[in-house]
């Protein structure tokens, strides 16, 4: 016989935990996991909330960005779509994308839409939304026909604003309240009629095209 | 031991798990961590981009500023540096360069192409513009003016913008267009407008691209519609790959209007005939502060030109007048029809209210008066001093903030029509007061030497300030360009005791000496040494004798005496009247001399009259008559108009020969006369043969009831009508004979001869302060002629105005007086009411007058400048009046001041053969009768050309006039005398002048003779076309009419001189005018654009005034200002365009903007059809009553408005960040595969400046083989991106 390890201990020394040690662990580690999870779906939603912000200040970041390099309007279009596929579902806006208009008018895509995370809605109140306002809901035209987004063909409504070549933006300077948006978890309804706990808005300098965000 | 193996295999199954666990956990990680961050990598890469196109954006304007610099500041072309100076001037898109023997040198391209210059000789116009097929050549190719269309995010409405020009700002309809633009299909993508498609227009402007490589090297793109661009010199490689290109034009700012100097212009001249315009002119004169109606100001370009789609333009509504209407206690007098003025104060209204400085009031466009009366104040326009527009987007707003926001600049105005007119308006454009030769230009107004604010107007500091080089801190390092003076009463003291006048005299002299740049040409090859300075010593005194009497100066400042205080004026003659209001002794400067405004003797004539009753004898033929002689001289100023001038001259007169009376003796004792004196010598004078004689007249020049002294014809009350006490010494008349012969015969059958001699005058100037004789200005020679067969002069008598008798005058010339309040008729008419015997015919005058053709040879004419510029006027230049042997009682032609012929005078010739006017020969020109047209000759034949005569102001008679700056006049209207018909003397209003309102341009010098130093009359400066072919002023012919290849023109003299615009304010800065137009339309390489917008805007409010030569002319006759037409045209602009169209077909541009004389300004006279481009010659023909100076005034206040050279550009370029892709080789540019990293499209204005203060800047005034084009540096006055 060949001995592996001749100074090892004896095995039997080094005996296995028995079926009960590791049925008390078990359900000790279950207990612990359960008392954990309402924790752990806060912070999941708290964490898709900091995705969602950063999410959408990226996509407008770059939007600005590109208006300034490429010396083009970019249009950042908000998605409003439906919960589901059922006909009764709520629409929520859920998906972000920006568009650059080319010298003849016609938009392309920047890049692919930007899905929220499912457990963040951006609110479409103008109290907590004021830059997804009627006024700015986009009109589609021949000119400007509607673009297919995927998983939703044209069944979505968007609401869009440009940034413009110099950095920023056709919306309306100095207006009596920012123009901004307010991002919060998809459980507490839409268009709130105060910020909820946790919420993110994000602001539109309309003249510059800066953004900031304001978490509480 | 199975026990083993199997328990380490299971441990080995659980450390593949682990390890694939902790493997999908940190794939799962770096996917989340790169997912997170792609977005800021996207972010950060474009903003990479933006960086290097703005790097890319940043050099365009430099590589502009390179080519610009290159062409400019050099003395000599690099390629042929023995070929002397360079000229160069601008065009939108290029500035062409030209030697000294004026062939093209270098043409330096200001767009994107393969080579930045090209050989002028080898320049083909055609082969810059862009190849049809331009759009198929992509990567070649880059549109500038492509447009971008934006459709609204939330309305969707559709949106165009062009980043040059708006093809929209042309439509199918010239009403509603931008005046002066148009384009041409020349080229693929242009899309002409049309009834309803607007919005489709296209006006493409392709360069080509320059592609930028790694180590900033360009790489040309080889023509190709492949679309894969293969590129000449250095290709890229992998190493020194393609990372950006771009493409750029680069405007001219002076082809556009200024919005900050521009407002809307309304025509304002002199009046100059009896027509309804010009009694508008006159009763509703510009007031101060009008700049819009200065002659010749920056406000004078229309900004409708650009605008009239939007706000219609006054200078375009059709003007009628009212000829039924009487101002309050006034005359009937035209003026603008009501619904007129009504229209036209609204249209002027919308337009001054976007000018910041140029206000509506005073005269509103001439349609309130602003004639003295009836209230005796003018009305003025009060400061604007708005904040001037920094870019042409601010014309959108007005000055007004009504509440947080500024108002709208006009309701009509929005942003769309700004976008149209864009591409033909500017807030910043200046061109260099810098001549042909790189030197500074010589300012036209005249600066006190005294610095004083006594002396000098805040104008006057200003002017001084735009015309001085060099630091101000010091006298020592300033270098004005401007003439001073200080003493009108000397001869030389203004040009000797003022060192910097003879730099200034000197560097002229210089500078004509030299060949013109561009030109191959030069002044003294023209003229020779003598006829230049000549003609220098003209311009100086011309300059010297400008604002006389300023009445923004304190009394004691103004440059000659002041008028109001010293002078009297009309019915209150002063009692001082040894003074000189208006008068200045000319200057004499070697052996030239200027004309000054000073009087010279058209005509002498001695005076035969009786001074007591004949005493009657036995029978009639024993009568006995006392026959004395007077000797008179005609005073004339050839430097006629406003303000007045009062003659104050010393004669210093010596007698030589026999002067004898022979009565004659007749074989019928009826007839016969015989001297029943101890001798019949007449003896002059009475005090000796030399005698001094005051010649004065304050007020007085002509004797009672005929006050004229605007210059022109002043007569010779002034030696006889002084307002002084009569214990004056100075008041006596001395030219009388000692001797009185006494005839013995009947006085109405005998007759007697008189025996002439010669008088020698020299004319002083009035020594003042200092008693005792003046300064001798100019020395006569006359020759009386015998003259047989006299009649014996009638009792003479003086008339009382106010019992309007005739009382003798021999007591008072018996006793050496003349002193009659009411001044003396010297010479008795025939129709005098001599009743005392019963008999008629007065005095017998004998008169000389200036030739017209010597006897000893040559030209006169009857040109009365020529005596101006002789400082000795041989007796050969004087012949006998044409009735001097006649045997009559009058041989003369003598008139009173405003023309009217005296009693029994001798009607005056023509200048234009067979001219008469209606009205009266009172209206014929001032040249003596036998001469029935002038010549611009020293030969006066027929086949010369014709000479150069001057309209008069008003309705007075035309002659030889020096064409005087109008330093205004207040007199008040009243029936029949309307300001400028009306020739009381007023003094000037503060309301009424203005250096700017006086003195548009160099152009004013037209009226200065040349060749009188080689016997040329009747021709001056040639300012305008030639259609003769024959005058001497040409180009190419000496001034002696010889062929001469390298005499330049008359007109390259205004390019020596400008006149800086200090009103409202410093539009002209030290060597640099804002707001003038180029010239050189032409837009290389896009020559199938037309903008012409900028000449039509500088024409608008021009007019031309053709007075048709129809006999007898209506055109004087005061009775006919209710009907004469409207012969003050508009310009027809269209037709005036193609003399500059032509000169673009054929490859050239202009090289100077002197060059505008060389071009017809053609009338819209819808009464002849001659009035077109290439039928001037025709026309003029027509319209032969129109002198030299009318038909030089719309050069001399076009001449100041337009330019051939730029100092701002604006460079439209786009710039493009370039990458490229992998699939690709690396030596060409594949389009749509490689990739377009960022753009940038945007503009740049920028502008080469001169620091005046410069301490390298030398005295130009020696340093004439300097240049003032080295020290120009350059700013970059804004930048702007086109995002639309």
């Amino acid at each position: 016989m060949i001995m592996l390890y001749p100074n090892a201990p004896h095995r039997r020394t080094r005996a296995a935990f028995t079926l009960f040690e590791l049925l008390m662990v078990m359900g000790i580690v279950l207990i612990i996991g359960v008392l954990a999870i309402p924790a752990l779906s806060s912070v999941k939603r708290s964490t898709a909330l900091t995705r969602a912000e950063d999410e959408i200040l990226g996509e407008l970041s770059l939007a600005r960005q590109h208006a300034i390099s490429v010396n083009r309007d970019v249009e950042v279009r908000f998605y409003r779509v439906r919960e589901s596929a059922a006909p009764s579902a709520p629409w929520r806006f859920r998906a972000v994308q920006a568009y650059t208009y080319d010298a003849a008018g016609a938009a392309t895509p920047l890049r692919i839409v930007r899905m929220l995370p499912r457990e963040v809605v951006i609110d479409s109140g103008t109290t907590l939304s004021t830059l997804l306002a009627a006024a700015r809901k986009k009109a589609w035209s021949a000119d400007d026909p509607q673009p297919v987004v995927p998983g939703y063909g044209t069944d979505y409504e968007a609401w869009a604003f440009r940034f413009r070549p110099e950095g920023g933006t056709d919306l309306t300077p100095f207006p009596a309240t920012p123009w901004f948006i307010t991002l919060h978890d998809a459980g507490l309804g839409d268009s709130l009629a105060t910020p909820p706990a946790n919420y993110a808005s994000i602001v539109v300098d309309p003249v510059s095209g800066q953004m900031s965000s304001f978490r509480p | 031991m199975k026990r083993l193996s199997s328990l380490s295999s299971a441990r080995r199954g659980f450390a593949l798990v682990v390890v694939l666990s902790v493997l999908a956990i940190v794939t799962v990680l770096t996917i989340a961590f790169l997912g997170s961050t792609m977005t800021e990598v996207a972010t950060s890469r474009t903003q990479a981009n933006t960086g290097r196109v703005q790097l890319l954006a940043d050099s365009v304007p430099q590589i502009v500023i390179s080519r610009i610099s290159d062409a400019t500041t050099g003395l000599v072309d690099p390629s042929t540096p023995a070929s002397g100076r360079l000229a160069w001037a601008s065009q939108p898109g290029m500035i062409r360069t030209y030697r000294e023997d004026g062939t093209p040198a270098t043409y330096h391209r200001l767009y994107s192409g393969d080579e930045p210059t090209i050989a002028g000789a080898s320049f083909i116009q055609d082969a810059e513009v862009p190849p049809p097929n331009w759009d198929k050549q992509r990567g070649v190719f880059a549109d500038l003016n492509s447009p971008v269309v934006r459709v609204d995010s939330v309305t969707g409405a559709r949106s165009i913008q062009f980043p040059v020009v708006d093809p929209r700002a042309r439509t199918t309809d010239d009403a509603t267009s931008v005046a002066g633009f148009s384009y041409a299909n020349a080229i693929n993508g242009v899309v002409q407008p049309a009834a309803a498609a607007a919005d489709s227009q296209r006006l493409p402007m392709p360069v080509r691209w320059m592609y930028v490589l790694a180590d900033g090297t360009f790489a040309h793109p080889i023509e190709g519609v492949t679309g894969t661009v293969a590129f000449s010199g250095g290709a890229p490689t992998e190493a020194n790959p393609i990372v950006g290109r771009i493409a750029f034009w680069t405007d001219d700012e002076t082809s556009k209007v200024n919005i900050n100097t521009a407002s809307e212009g309304i025509y304002y001249d002199i009046p100059r005939y009896t027509g309804a315009p010009d009694f508008v002119l006159s009763m509703y004169s510009p007031a101060l502060g009008e700049y819009y109606r200065y002659p010749g100001h920056p406000a004078t370009t229309c900004l409708s030109a650009v605008l009239r789609p939007w706000l219609p333009s006054p200078n375009e509504l059709a003007i009628s007048y009212d000829t039924s209407y009487a101002p309050p206690g006034l005359a009937i007098s035209p003026r603008l029809s009501p619904s007129v003025a009504t229209e036209l104060q609204t249209r002027l209204d919308a337009y001054l209210g976007l000018s910041p400085r140029s206000r509506f009031g005073g005269s509103k466009g001439g349609t309130v008066l602003t004639a003295a009366a009836p209230n005796g104040t003018v009305p003025s326009v009060a400061p604007k001093s708005e904040r001037l527009y920094s870019s042409v987007d601010e014309l959108l707003y007005g000055a007004a903030m009504p509440g947080t926001e500024r108002a709208a600049s006009h309701a009509a105005l929005d942003k769309a029509a700004l976008e149209k007119a864009r591409f033909f308006l500017t807030a910043n454009n200046r061109a260099p007061e810098v001549n042909l030769f790189g030197l500074p230009r010589v300012t036209v107004w005249p600066i006190h030497r005294n610095t004083a604010a006594t002396h000098r107007t805040t104008q006057d500091t200003l002017i001084a300030f735009c015309s001085t080089l060099g630091s101000m801190t010091s006298a020592a390092t300033q270098f004005p360009f401007y003439f001073q003076r200080g003493n009108p009463k000397s001869a030389t003291d203004d040009y000797t005791g003022i060192a910097r006048n003879g730099l200034l005299y000197s560097y002229l002299q210089s500078v004509t000496g030299m060949t013109i740049p561009g030109f191959g040409k030069s002044l003294l090859t023209k003229y020779g040494p003598a006829e230049r300075d000549q003609i220098l010593t003209e311009i100086f005194d011309y300059i010297r004798a400008v604002n006389l009497n300023d009445p923004n100066l304190p009394a004691a400042g103004r440059y000659t005496d002041d008028y109001a205080t010293s002078g009297g004026t009309y019915g209150n003659p002063s009692s001082s009247p040894y003074r000189s209001p208006g008068i200045v002794v000319p200057i004499k400067i070697a052996n030239t001399k200027g004309a000054g405004r000073w009087p010279v003797i058209d005509q002498a004539f001695l005076v035969f009259y009786t001074p007591a009753f004949p005493v009657a004898g036995a029978t009639p033929e024993l009568t006995e008559t006392r026959v004395r002689a007077a000797l008179m001289f005609n005073f004339f100023y050839p430097s006629q108009g406003f303000m007045v001038c009062f003659t104050n001259a010393q004669l210093e007169v010596t007698s030589a020969g026999d002067f004898r009376c022979e009565p004659v003796s007749n074989a019928n004792p009826a007839l016969s006369a015989s001297l029943a004196s101890p001798t019949g010598e007449f003896s002059f004078f009475n005090d000796g043969t030399t005698v001094t004689q005051w010649a004065n007249a304050n007020e007085r020049g002509n004797g009672a009831g005929s006050p004229r002294n605007f210059g022109g014809n002043h007569g010779f009350a002034s030696l006889l009508s002084h307002q002084i006490s009569n214990a004056d010494p100075r008041k006596k008349f001395t030219l009388v004979s000692r001797n009185i012969p006494v005839i013995r015969g009947d006085p109405t059958k005998a007759k007697w001869n008189f025996r002439g001699g010669t008088f020698r005058v020299n004319l002083r100037a009035d020594p003042y302060p200092a008693s005792g004789l003046g300064e001798v200005i100019q020395s006569y020679e006359f020759e009386f002629p015998d003259s047989l067969n006299n009649p014996i002069p009638t009792a003479g008598a003086i008339h009382n105005p106010t019992s309007n008798k005739y009382t003798p005058a021999a007591a008072d010339i018996e006793n050496g007086g003349k002193g009659q309040a009411g001044g003396i008729y010297m010479i008795s008419r025939k129709a005098d009411p001599v009743t005392q015997n019963g008999q008629d015919g007065g005095d017998v005058v004998r008169s000389i007058q200036l030739a017209d053709k010597p006897g000893t040879g040559g030209y006169i004419g009857g040109d009365i400048r020529r005596l101006c510029y002789v400082t000795t006027v041989p007796k050969e230049w004087y012949s006998k009046h044409k009735n001097y042997d006649l045997g009559g009682y009058k041989a003369h032609s003598l008139r009173d001041g405003v023309g009217a012929n005296l009693s029994d005078a001798l009607n005056a010739g023509a200048v234009v053969p067979g001219m008469s006017f209606a009205g009266g020969a009172n209206y014929n020109p001032y040249v003596r009768n036998e001469i029935n047209g002038v010549y611009a000759s020293r030969t006066g034949v027929t086949s010369d050309a014709p000479g150069d005569w001057n309209n008069s102001f008003g309705n007075g008679p035309d002659g030889p006039y020096t064409n005087r700056p109008d330093e205004g006049t207040a007199a008040a209207p009243g029936a029949g005398s309307e300001p400028y018909y009306e020739w009381n003397g007023v003094p000037q209003n503060k309301n009424l002048t203005s250096p700017n309102r006086q003195f548009p341009s160099a152009g004013m010098f037209g009226s200065l003779s040349t060749g009188t130093t080689q016997g040329f009359s009747w021709q001056t400066l040639l300012f305008r076309p030639d259609h003769t072919g024959k005058h001497p002023g040409r180009a190419g012919v000496a001034v002696d009419g010889t062929p001469s290849a390298s005499a330049a023109a008359d007109y390259m003299w205004l390019d020596l001189f400008h006149m800086p615009v200090v009103e409202p304010y410093a539009i002209g800065e030290p060597f640099s005018t804002a707001g003038k137009v180029n010239l050189n339309t032409q837009i290389m390489p896009f020559t199938y654009i037309t903008r012409n917008t900028g000449i039509w805007a500088v024409l608008m409010s021009e007019r031309v005034l053709g007075i048709p030569s129809t006999t007898p002319s209506q055109s004087k006759f005061y009775t006919n200002k209710l009907t004469n037409p409207d012969w003050r045209f508009p310009v027809n602009i269209p037709e005036t365009l193609k003399g500059l169209q032509a000169r673009f077909a054929a490859g050239d541009i202009f090289r100077s903007a002197a060059e505008i004389c060389s071009l017809d300004i053609i009338p819209k006279d819808p009464a002849d059809a001659n009035a077109k481009y290439g039928t001037m010659g025709a026309y003029w023909n027509n319209r032969k009553l129109s002198g030299d100076n009318v038909r030089e005034r719309p050069y001399t206040t076009i001449y100041p408005r337009i330019t051939t050279k730029s100092n701002t550009y604006t460079v439209h370029y786009i710039v493009q960040a370039l990458k490229k892709s992998r699939g690709t080789v690396e030596d060409v540019w594949v389009e749509d595969r490689d990739q377009i990293a960022g753009e940038y499209r945007g503009s740049a204005m920028i502008e080469r400046y001169v620091d005046p203060s410069d301490p390298r800047v030398p005295d130009f005034a020696t340093a004439t083989d300097k240049t003032i084009e080295s020290f120009y540096r350059w700013r970059i006055t804004t930048t702007k991106r086109f995002a639309p």
